[in-house]
C-alpha cells in the first residue's frame, strides 16, 4: 500500500499529488486515521456515487486546510479523501493542466456549474466557488474515468432544513 | 387523481339509473333520475311508483319548487317545511352538471341532514309503524329510495374522482383521510360491505392487515369472505356489534386505531431479529426475511394510487380538470399583490421570530454547550433504535463530526457573495412554495405556481421581495432552526431566556435529533429511487414525509420518566417539575407519506425507506 497520494495531499503538492497517480485502492482506514490521528469509531454515514452507495466518513484536522478533511471509507478501505478550504489559489491547480471535466456541485443552497474541476485519471477533483476566485475544497480518490467517479464517489450532497417556524 | 384505482363499486341492479351514461351537458347522477333539471323535457320513473312516469317542462319550474315536484312526483303530497327543504336540496343537485363535481359534492353533503331532521321531527325510528300517516309512510318509503341512490351517487363521484372537502372532513387519521368513500362512511352517509370493490377497500384491508386481523395476502381491493372476518375480528376487539360491514361506528374506531401509531410500532418490532449489530444499511436483498413477513407486492393501481399519495402539487380535479387561475378575485384583490404582501408579512414574521437580536447572541454564556448537547443527541438515538434498531441503525450523531453549530456553518457559507444571492432567493422560495397561507391563496385563485401566467407573476414577487428584504432574508438564513447539508447535521445552540424555556429548547433538540437520525438511516437504493421523482412529485414526501411519519413512530413511543427528563434538560432540570413535552410539529408531508402507507402497508414503506425495497412502495430503481 502506498501513501504517496495521502502525503501529497496532506502537503497539498499538487505535483506530487498529479506524480502519485491517485489513491492506492489498497489504502487502510486505520493507516490514514493513525497517520492524522482520526478516530473511525467518529464517523458518519452518508453516501457517494450515483447511484448512490453507502459511505462512511471520519473528519480529520490538517496543517493547511482552513475547514474539515473527511477521510470517506467503505469496510477498511479509504474511497476518497476530501478537505475544505485547502490552502491553495486557483492558479495553483494550472500543474495538473486542464481538467477532465467540470461538474456541477452543491454548496449550502448553491449550485456551482462546472465548479468541480476533475482529474479523474489521476485521482484528484478540486471544487471552486463560482466566481472561480477561490479553491474550496481538494480531494483524492483512485484513478478511474469521469464515469467512474460519478459512479463510484462523487459527492451526492443535498440540502435539507428543517420545517420553518 | 387516479379514477381506477379510486373508486368502489358495487354490483347494480341492470335496470336502475347509474351516472355511466353521465355527459357533462346532462344532469348529475342519479338523482335526475327522480327530480329532472329544469331545461329539459323528461319522462322519469317516480321512486314511489316505478311504473309511473312523470313529465317535466321548463314551464313547470316557474312557480315555487315545492308546488313543482309536487305536481309530478306522487310522493310528495304535502309541502311542510323539513320536506319543502329536501326538495329544494334535491332539485338543487339535480340541477347540475354532472362534471359539476366539487357542486355535487357540497350538494349531497347537505341531504342527509335534512333527511334526519324530518325523520326526528316525525319520530321516525321511535313510534310504531302503524302509527305511521298514510303521507309519512309514503315519505318513509322515498327517504329509503333516496337513501340508495345517494349511496350510488357518492360511488359514482368516488369513481370520478371526487375530493373530500377539507373544510367538513372527519377523518383525521392520516393513512384514511381523503379518500371520498371511507369519508362517506365515517359520516354515516354509506358503508362499505361484501362484494365491494376498489381502493377504499385496499385502505381497510390494509389497516386490518397492519392491525394484525388480515394477512398481508388478503389485501385484494374486494370485499370478500375474510375481509369480512377481518372487520368482525376488529369488531370483537373493540367491543363493536360484529357485522362484518364497515359502518360508521367502526370507521370511527379504525382512525382511532391509527392516531397515536401503535401499529406502526408493533410492526416495526414484530420480528425477533435482534437489533443490527453494525452501523449501516443492509446490503440490497440481504436482511433477514423476517422483518419483511408483512410486507406484500403491490397491484398496477396499488402502484398508481402509491404514486399518487406521494405528490404534493396542487393535482387535476375530478376528471383530470385542472384549477382555472383567477387573476383578480373580486372584493379580494389581484392574486399579485396578495401573494407580495403575504410574502413581504411572512419574511418580517420569520426574521422577528428566529433572528431579530441573535447575532449579538455568540457567546459561549448564551449557547448550550456540546456536551450537553452529546447526551441528548445519544438519548434520541437510543429512542429511535428502540423501535427501528431491527432495521437499520446508524453511527450516533456526534458534535463536532456529524452535529455542528448551523449560525457557525452559516456565517462560514455567506461570506461568499454568490452564496449569499442565492441564500435570499432559497428564503423566499420557500415560502412560495411551502407555506400554507401561500398555499390556501394558491387555491383561491386556482393558481399553479409552475403553469405559465402564474410562473411569470411568482417570478416577479421573487425578485421583488429579494430585493426589499435581503438584508432580513440573510439573517434568518442563518438562523434557521436545523438544517443538514452533506450528512452534517447542524442546530442552533442559542439558550433562551428562563430555565423553562431552555428546558422546552432540549426537548425540540431531542425531537429534532430523532428527526435527524432518522434520516441517516435512508438506504442508498431509497435514496436512488427518491431522487428520480421531483420535489412535488413524491420526491419530499418520501424525503422529509416518510422519516416525519417515522419520526411521529418514535416520539409518541417514549417514556417521559424522570431519568430521562433529567438527562435531555441538563442544568436546567428541576426535581419535581414536570416539563410538558413540545408537540412535534415538522413537514406536513408527513400525511402524505401516511396516506402511502394506508394503500401499501406501514411494514412495506418500512421495507422500501430501512431496506430499498422501493418496489413495496410502487417505485423501480
Amino acid at each position: 500500500m502506498s501513501l504517496d497520494a495521502v502525503r501529497a495531499f496532506a502537503a497539498r503538492d499538487l505535483a506530487a499529488l498529479a506524480a502519485s497517480g491517485g489513491l492506492d485502492p489498497d489504502t487502510s482506514l486505520d493507516v490514514v486515521a493513525a497517520e492524522w490521528g482520526a478516530d473511525p469509531q467518529r464517523c458518519g454515514r452518508h453516501f457517494l456515487g450515483h447511484p448512490p452507495a453507502e459511505a462512511f466518513w471520519c473528519p480529520a484536522s490538517l496543517a493547511g486546510f482552513d475547514g474539515t478533511v473527511r477521510i470517506w471509507f467503505r469496510g477498511d478501505r479509504v474511497v476518497k479523501i476530501e478537505g475544505q478550504f485547502p490552502d491553495l489559489a486557483p492558479d495553483d491547480l494550472h500543474v495538473l493542466g486542464p481538467p477532465e471535466a467540470e461538474l456541477d456541485y452543491r454548496r449550502d443552497v448553491s449550485v456551482v456549474a462546472g465548479g468541480e474541476r476533475l482529474w479523474a485519471s489521476r485521482g484528484i477533483a478540486a471544487k471552486l466557488n463560482r466566481s472561480a476566485r477561490q479553491v474550496v475544497a481538494l480531494s483524492i480518490f483512485s484513478a478511474t474515468t469521469v464515469d467512474g467517479f460519478t459512479a463510484g464517489v462523487r459527492g451526492t450532497d443535498d440540502y435539507r432544513e428543517a420545517a420553518g417556524p | 387523481m387516479t379514477t381506477s384505482a379510486a373508486h368502489v363499486t358495487r354490483p347494480t341492479p341492470a335496470a336502475a339509473p347509474t351516472l355511466a351514461d353521465n355527459r357533462p351537458d346532462q344532469p348529475a347522477g342519479a338523482l335526475a333520475h327522480v327530480v329532472p333539471v329544469a331545461g329539459r323535457v323528461t319522462p322519469v320513473a317516480s321512486p314511489g311508483d316505478p311504473g309511473r312516469t312523470i313529465r317535466r317542462a321548463p314551464s313547470d319550474f316557474g312557480t315555487s319548487t315545492a308546488t313543482t315536484l309536487k305536481s309530478g312526483w306522487g310522493l310528495l303530497g304535502i309541502g311542510s317545511t323539513p320536506w319543502d327543504a329536501i326538495l329544494v336540496a334535491i332539485r338543487g343537485y339535480a340541477a347540475l352538471r354532472a362534471d359539476q363535481y366539487d357542486q355535487r359534492v357540497r350538494s349531497l353533503a347537505a341531504l342527509p341532514a335534512l333527511l334526519l331532521a324530518w325523520e326526528r321531527h316525525h319520530e321516525i325510528g321511535t313510534k310504531a309503524e302503524t302509527d305511521l300517516k298514510d303521507d309519512e309512510k309514503r315519505k318513509v318509503t322515498a327517504i329509503r329510495e333516496l337513501r340508495t341512490l345517494l349511496d350510488r351517487e357518492h360511488r359514482e363521484l368516488a369513481t370520478a374522482g371526487a375530493k373530500v372537502d377539507p373544510r367538513t372532513r372527519t377523518i383525521d387519521a392520516h393513512r384514511l383521510t381523503d379518500d371520498y368513500l371511507l369519508e362517506q362512511v365515517a359520516k354515516g352517509h354509506t358503508t362499505l360491505k361484501r362484494d365491494d370493490q376498489g381502493l377504499a377497500v385496499t385502505r381497510l384491508q390494509q389497516a386490518l392487515a397492519d392491525l394484525g386481523h388480515l394477512a398481508p395476502g388478503q389485501v385484494t381491493g374486494t370485499y370478500d369472505a375474510a375481509t369480512e372476518t377481518g372487520v368482525q375480528a376488529f369488531q370483537r376487539a373493540n367491543a363493536l356489534p360484529e357485522t362484518g360491514v364497515l359502518a360508521r361506528p367502526t370507521m370511527a374506531k379504525l382512525v382511532e386505531a391509527f392516531r397515536r401509531h401503535g401499529a406502526e410500532r408493533r410492526l416495526a418490532t414484530a420480528s425477533t431479529v435482534e437489533t443490527k449489530p453494525v452501523a449501516g444499511e443492509y446490503g440490497w436483498g440481504s436482511a433477514p426475511d423476517e422483518l419483511t413477513a408483512g410486507a406484500r407486492d403491490l397491484t398496477d393501481p396499488e402502484r398508481a394510487a402509491a404514486k399518487e399519495a406521494v405528490k404534493t402539487a396542487q393535482t387535476a380535479g375530478p376528471g383530470g380538470v385542472q384549477p382555472t387561475f383567477v387573476s383578480d378575485l373580486p372584493g379580494r384583490g389581484r392574486y399579485e399583490d396578495r401573494l407580495k404582501r403575504l410574502v413581504l408579512a411572512l419574511v418580517e414574521l420569520e426574521y422577528d421570530y428566529l433572528a431579530r437580536g441573535k447575532a449579538a447572541k455568540r457567546n459561549d454564556d448564551d449557547l448550550f454547550g456540546w456536551d450537553h448537547i452529546a447526551v441528548v443527541a445519544n438519548r434520541a438515538k437510543r429512542v429511535t433504535d428502540a423501535v427501528f434498531g431491527q432495521w437499520s441503525i446508524g453511527p450516533a450523531l456526534t458534535p463536532g463530526v456529524s452535529i455542528h453549530d448551523a449560525w457557525e456553518t452559516k456565517v462560514e457559507a455567506l461570506k461568499d457573495v454568490d452564496v449569499q444571492d442565492d441564500a435570499a432567493v432559497w428564503r423566499v422560495t420557500k415560502l412560495l412554495t411551502g407555506n400554507e397561507q401561500v398555499r390556501d391563496l394558491d387555491r383561491e385563485h386556482g393558481a399553479i405556481q409552475s403553469r405559465g401566467p402564474e410562473k411569470a407573476i411568482v417570478d416577479r414577487v421573487r425578485a421583488a421581495v429579494v430585493v426589499a428584504k435581503r438584508d432580513k432574508l440573510l439573517e434568518t438564513h442563518k438562523a434557521w432552526p436545523a438544517f443538514a447539508d452533506a450528512g452534517v447535521v447542524n442546530i442552533q445552540r442559542f439558550k433562551k431566556a428562563g430555565v423553562a424555556a431552555n428546558r422546552h429548547e432540549m426537548w425540540d433538540l431531542f425531537q429534532t435529533v430523532v428527526h435527524e437520525y432518522l434520516h441517516t438511516l435512508e438506504h442508498s437504493r431509497y435514496r436512488g429511487y427518491r431522487e428520480t421523482l421531483g420535489q412535488q412529485a413524491g420526491g419530499f414526501t418520501l424525503r422529509e414525509g416518510v422519516v416525519e411519519y417515522f419520526t411521529h413512530t418514535v416520539l409518541e413511543a417514549v417514556d417521559y420518566n424522570e431519568e430521562l427528563r433529567a438527562a435531555v434538560e441538563g442544568e436546567f432540570h428541576e426535581d419535581g417539575v414536570t416539563q410538558p413535552i413540545p408537540a412535534y410539529r415538522g413537514y406536513g408531508e408527513r400525511a402524505n407519506a401516511e396516506k402511502l402507507a394506508g394503500v401499501v402497508g406501514a411494514t412495506n414503506v418500512m421495507a422500501a425507506f430501512f431496506l430499498g425495497d422501493v418496489e413495496k412502495v410502487g417505485g423501480t430503481a
